[in-house]
């Protein structure tokens, strides 16, 4: 009996002690509310990166709320005097999901091919005339006139960097992957749900308590997503309608991430269609827009006033940008003073087909211009449709207004401010059709300097945004904030959760569940 | 016979064609710019004109047309603009969680229809006939939209009972493999009880906002054609005859009424999936109607218009169906 | 007049249906005395108030910009009245038309006209007025615009049966044969035939077109901010309704009570029409 009694000890600590030498994989739930995948290729993706960032590196990251870089594939990198040579130096021991290290042949392989391909947004790398290999882990970039480099080589798509050896097409759209990132990609189901799982000899290394595997789901509603994070079967998502928010806030379970982001939103007015080709109609409209009511009312407090055309963070945002506020006595008299002392006209706005924060911004709008006796039209339309209105080869039958969200590619001004108030023929994003050669000589200019003087390419936006703003072809209104919920489980850094330069993107690997 | 046959055949070959011309007609009069959805907003001018030519947007209109039709009858449908797949392939993943949710809302609709029918028609003006006529015109007056709201807010958030949106809960410890694609058959089929359990709860309320129309349809047409056959000659000979009533009734008037459900449900076969376009969409069910919404709402032309072309094909084949059942039944056609 | 009562006391929905009819028109036609806060149906905001529930001040509770849905929802009525009205008008008057040129006309035109229907009919109707108000674009005239497009068969075919069978009469063939113009037989002998058809047809469609409408403004593509029309209204309480459940019930419960009224008034008069519904069932 009693030998019995001492076996089946023995063999519960058995148990017990083989129970602890188990890990139970650690899995973390990222509920999406868009798809979660578009494109498989590397050179192609341009939009959502929410899985990539996690499997695909490129030579750096750019960290704005400190204004750093960090080195992720380049340790090191240096520039001469006269910012068209660049020589990055990478990082040893890295390994690709294939197997293969990472040399500075891939390097200037991946970038080639994304340049050749020329689709998603390749033509970031437009400034680069030759990619020289110095040595395995040397590879230097000789531009063709003087850019930025290490903020295009940050960029939030097409820098990508993957193993030559496994670059077919055909095989990255059968699911494989050849990146460097800490995490392979497995399966996929449409576009609507990705696996990723840790790559054991990620050159990081990997701590007990990192996530093993990553599911990405893609949950179109709402409340769906709030229950599942509330039973625990999601840890985060990258937001809740603010209705939703209000609800969440006191349960302890979650947390609600907020932190700025580079979406901004603007009413772009048609400067080549009376009335709004009068300055002074279009300076008087600026003061009409009731901002803290939209911030509250639209935004439900998630949104921060925009100060510019460039979002709050990132370099080129300035103090001293020239700021329009609501202010009817103001915009009563510009009104006057352009021959419209009773309003009495009517514009039509196009605004996006159910994005809700966009047509209740609108909303709030038309019934302050009311009281001015201006009647604003709006009409929900699909993106395309916006589009060919606004591209429409007849200008008299664009629309007034366009209500859009602007977010920059990299983590670099000038090219937004290209697209906004840059000349343009056809116009592509430039909505309101602003020209002002002067504008487009200062952002060369800054163009050239970014790649040199960072500084004075800020004091040089700074410049152009306000001389712009004189002019007002576009009206800035806010810059959104990102508010995500996550379980208050999920631990991790402020920047793995939310990075402007990375919108929507979590650094899975930097976090952990407590 | 034949010669019937033949012209009804031959007219929804012209039909089918029509539709497509219909169809192509609609899509290019949208004022859209759909190459920008389909580069991506911050594409340069030379990705633009790229695209143009890999669409064939650039070939003149009848061009288009031409290539389309040839595209539709090998089965190249395009590529959805928005997610650069090919059509064929998503409206497959997309067909069988709408058949089953059709399926299963018609047989809902129409068992419950046929049944508040017969009773109806065996009590006509009483409590029971009026309150399933009230039944029966509420299912055509239905905002099936709001109706399912309503559902999802009652028997979803209130009472809790039921789920809220998808097809299966998400963390299944087994997934259910996809024979079929008809999530309820593939579970009872392989044993997996959890995914069985799952599948059913979740079809339950779609099913519910789908079954209004059958059901008042079916309701109403049961008792309609029941009270005409009562009103025959032969009903009251086999009444003087001394049978019994409830013989009179099964024998007799349901026999006689059989056969016009069957062209019913076979028309409102369409009608139906249309209205799961709404449920779908609020249901978060992943078939054909949310994918069609979606689609029409973002101007993925190319999705829009197979997703068109595919009901108009639909609706001429079940007419044409229908038609020939009803000549076959008819002797004047038969033997004419 | 006995006759008639004994009609009416059997069959309590039609007069029931009637009653809700009538209500809506009164609504509709006295909305802007009806409506306690006249100006949020013509786009005030009072953010203040956004996402009240239910409560003696906002009978039917306030939506996400502060508006009173009360006064939202009968405003709204007047639009739905509207749209029945003129759309139905359009569908009727086309389809009409064209049926009766068609069925006077006969032979080739005949058949271009009949398989133009046909065609039309392929397309379920909502599918096609959604495909229409995308290509025309999202608004409201649009949407009226797409739905007459996709209704018009009907009246067509029926107008079309009539006149087929008003010309086999022998009475025309005779008046005919005197020298009496088409244009008078038309007039005096077609349409006082099937105006008692086409009646009982529209009533049971305007619901259904004010019904398809608002599924069009719902999905986006009819009605746009800040026009109180029902299925506008539910469709931007749609995110929060789970919470604010009152933005979303009242406009479709409105709905829903009009299109039924129409439709049980519509029904009661079908039957009326239509001897061969009225019999006794069992045990006659």
């Amino acid at each position: 009996m009693k030998q019995v009694m001492v076996g089946v000890m023995v063999a519960t600590l058995i148990l017990a002690l083989g129970g602890v030498g188990v890990g139970a994989s650690e899995t973390a739930v990222y509920l999406y509310s868009d798809q979660v995948l578009l494109h498989f290729d590397p050179s192609d993706i341009f939009s959502v990166t929410i899985v990539w960032f996690n499997v695909y590196e490129t030579l750096l990251r750019y960290y704005p709320e400190e204004d750093r870089f960090e080195g992720v594939l380049a340790t090191s990198y240096e520039r001469s005097d006269d910012g068209l040579v660049w020589t990055f130096h990478l990082r040893p021991g890295v390994k690709f999901h294939t197997g293969n290290p990472l040399t500075a042949e891939a390097v200037k392989y991946s970038i080639e091919r994304t340049k050749t391909r020329g689709r998603g947004v390749s033509y970031i790398w437009d400034p680069v005339d030759k990619i020289e290999v110095v040595d395995d882990l040397t590879v230097r970039f000789y531009l063709k006139e003087p850019a930025p480099l290490d903020l295009i080589a940050s960029s939030l798509a097409g820098a990508y960097i993957f193993d030559p050896a496994f670059s077919d097409h055909e095989w990255f759209n059968a699911a494989n992957d050849s990146g460097t990132g800490p995490y392979r990609f497995v399966r996929h189901s449409g576009l609507e749900e990705a696996v990723i799982e840790k790559f054991d000899d990620y050159w990081g290394g990997w701590e007990d308590n990192q996530f093993d595997v990553v599911i990405f789901k893609y949950v179109p509603e709402d409340n769906t997503r709030r229950m599942l994070l509330e039973t625990g079967q999601g840890d985060f998502t990258n937001r809740l309608a603010p209705e939703i928010l209000a609800a969440v806030k006191d349960n302890p379970e979650l947390e609600i991430v907020v932190g700025p982001t580079w979406e901004g939103s603007q009413y772009y007015l048609n400067t080549l269609k009376p009335p709004l080709d009068n300055v002074l109609v279009r300076k008087a409209l600026a003061y009409t827009v009731p901002y803290e009511q939209i911030i509250e009312g639209a935004y439900f407090g998630y949104a921060r006033k925009a100060q510019g055309y460039v979002p709050y963070t990132l370099w080129g945002w300035s103090n001293q940008t020239r700021i329009y506020t609501y202010n009817p006595e103001v915009a009563r008299a510009l009104l006057s003073l352009a021959g419209y002392p009773n309003g009495g006209f009517k514009l039509t706005l196009l605004h996006q087909l159910g994005d809700e924060f966009e047509r209740r911004s609108a909303e709030l709008w038309k019934a302050s211009l009311a009281q001015f006796n201006i009647d604003l039209e709006l009409r929900a339309m699909p993106w395309d449709a916006r589009i060919g209105v606004a591209h429409d080869p007849d200008p008299s039958r664009r629309q007034d207004v366009f209500l859009m969200y602007s977010w920059p590619l990299s983590p670099n001004p000038l090219p937004l401010l290209q697209d906004m108030i840059g000349t343009n023929e056809p116009p592509l994003l430039n909505l309101s059709y602003y020209s002002n050669p002067t504008v487009d000589q200062l952002l060369e200019k800054a163009g050239e300097l970014a790649g040199v003087d960072r500084e004075a390419a800020a004091e040089l936006v700074r410049e152009i945004v306000n001389i712009t703003l004189e002019d007002v072809p576009v009206i800035p209104v806010v810059d959104m904030k990102r508010a995500a919920v996550k379980r208050a489980s999920l631990a991790g850094p402020q920047w793995a959760f939310n990075n402007p330069a990375y919108p929507r993107v979590v650094d899975w690997y930097h976090t952990h569940r407590q | 016979m034949g010669t019937y046959i033949i012209r009804r055949l031959g007219l929804a070959v012209i039909l089918v064609v029509g539709a497509t011309f219909i169809t192509f007609l609609l899509s290019r009069i949208v004022p859209s710019d759909p190459l920008m959805m389909y580069v991506g907003r911050f594409a340069s001018q030379e990705q633009i004109e790229r695209a143009r030519i890999e669409l064939g947007l650039d070939k003149p209109w009848y061009v288009q047309y031409a290539r389309y039709l040839q595209g539709l009858v090998k089965g190249d449908w395009g590529i959805s603009i928005r997610t650069h797949r090919p059509v064929v392939k998503e409206l497959l993943e997309r067909v069988p969680a709408s058949l089953e949710l059709v399926l299963a809302g018609m047989a809902l609709g129409l068992s419950t229809g046929i049944l508040l029918g017969i009773f109806s028609a065996a009590f006509p003006h009483s409590m029971l006939d009026n309150v399933s006529r009230i039944v029966a015109v509420s299912g055509v007056a239905l905002p099936q939209f709001w109706f399912a709201m309503i559902l999802q807010l009652v028997f979803g958030r209130l009472l809790g009972i039921l789920p809220l949106v998808g097809r299966l809960d998400l963390n299944l410890s087994n997934p259910v493999s996809h024979l079929t694609g008809f999530f309820v058959l593939d579970s009872l089929i392989t044993g997996n009880w959890e995914a069985f359990r799952s599948a059913l709860l979740h079809l339950v309320l779609p099913a519910v906002a789908v079954a209004t129309y059958p059901m008042a349809m079916s309701t109403r047409l049961i008792r309609a054609k029941l009270l005409e056959v009562l009103g025959q000659d032969y009903i009251r000979t086999a009444r003087a005859f001394g049978l019994p009533e409830i013989r009179v009734f099964t024998r007799h008037a349901l026999r006689n009424a059989a056969g016009p459900v069957v062209t019913m449900t076979a028309l409102s076969f369409v009608f139906t999936l249309i209205g799961t376009f709404m449920v779908e969409t609020i249901f978060g069910w992943p078939g054909l109607g949310s994918y069609a919404a979606e689609s029409i709402l973002s101007n993925d032309t190319s999705v829009v218009m197979s997703v068109t072309v595919l009901i108009a094909i639909a609706t001429i084949l079940l007419n044409l169906l229908a038609d020939l059942v009803v000549a076959w039944m008819d002797p004047r056609i038969r033997y004419g | 007049m006995l006759m008639r009562r004994r009609k009416m006391l059997r069959n309590p929905l039609m007069a029931i249906g009637a009653l809700g009819v009538l209500i809506f028109t009164i609504v509709a036609i006295f909305a802007d005395i009806i409506q306690p806060y006249p100006e949020d149906s013509k786009g005030a905001v009072h953010v203040e108030e956004r996402l009240a529930p239910p409560s003696a001040n906002h009978w039917f509770g306030t939506t996400e910009l502060g508006r009173d849905v009360f006064s939202l929802v009968v405003a709204g009525s007047r639009i739905s009245l509207v749209i029945g009205l003129i759309t139905a008008t359009a569908a009727v008057a086309i389809g009409g038309a064209l049926g009766v040129i068609a069925g006077l006309a006969g032979g080739w035109l005949e058949e271009l006209i009949m398989r133009v229907t046909d065609l039309v009919l392929c397309f379920p109707v909502l599918l096609l007025a959604m495909a229409i108000t995308s290509a025309l674009g999202p608004s409201l005239t649009n949407a009226m615009i797409a739905v007459a497009a996709s209704w018009w068969p009907s009246y067509c075919r029926l107008a079309r049966s009539e006149v087929v069978s008003v010309k086999q009469r022998t009475y025309v063939e005779s008046a005919r044969a005197i020298g009496v113009s088409w244009l008078r037989l038309v007039i005096w002998h077609i349409l006082p035939n099937i105006a008692s058809v086409i009646v009982v047809n529209l009533t049971l469609d305007i619901g259904l077109i004010i019904l398809t409408t608002s599924s069009l403004s719902f999905l986006g593509l009819g009605a746009q901010p800040p026009t109180p029309e029902w299925g506008l209204l539910v469709t931007t309480g749609r995110v929060q309704f789970l919470t604010q459940w009152w933005i979303v019930t009242f406009p479709g419960l409105a709905l829903f009570l009009v299109v039924l009224s129409f439709n049980l008034l519509g029904d009661g008069l079908r039957e009326i029409m239509d001897p061969k519904l009225r019999h006794k069932g069992l045990g006659a």
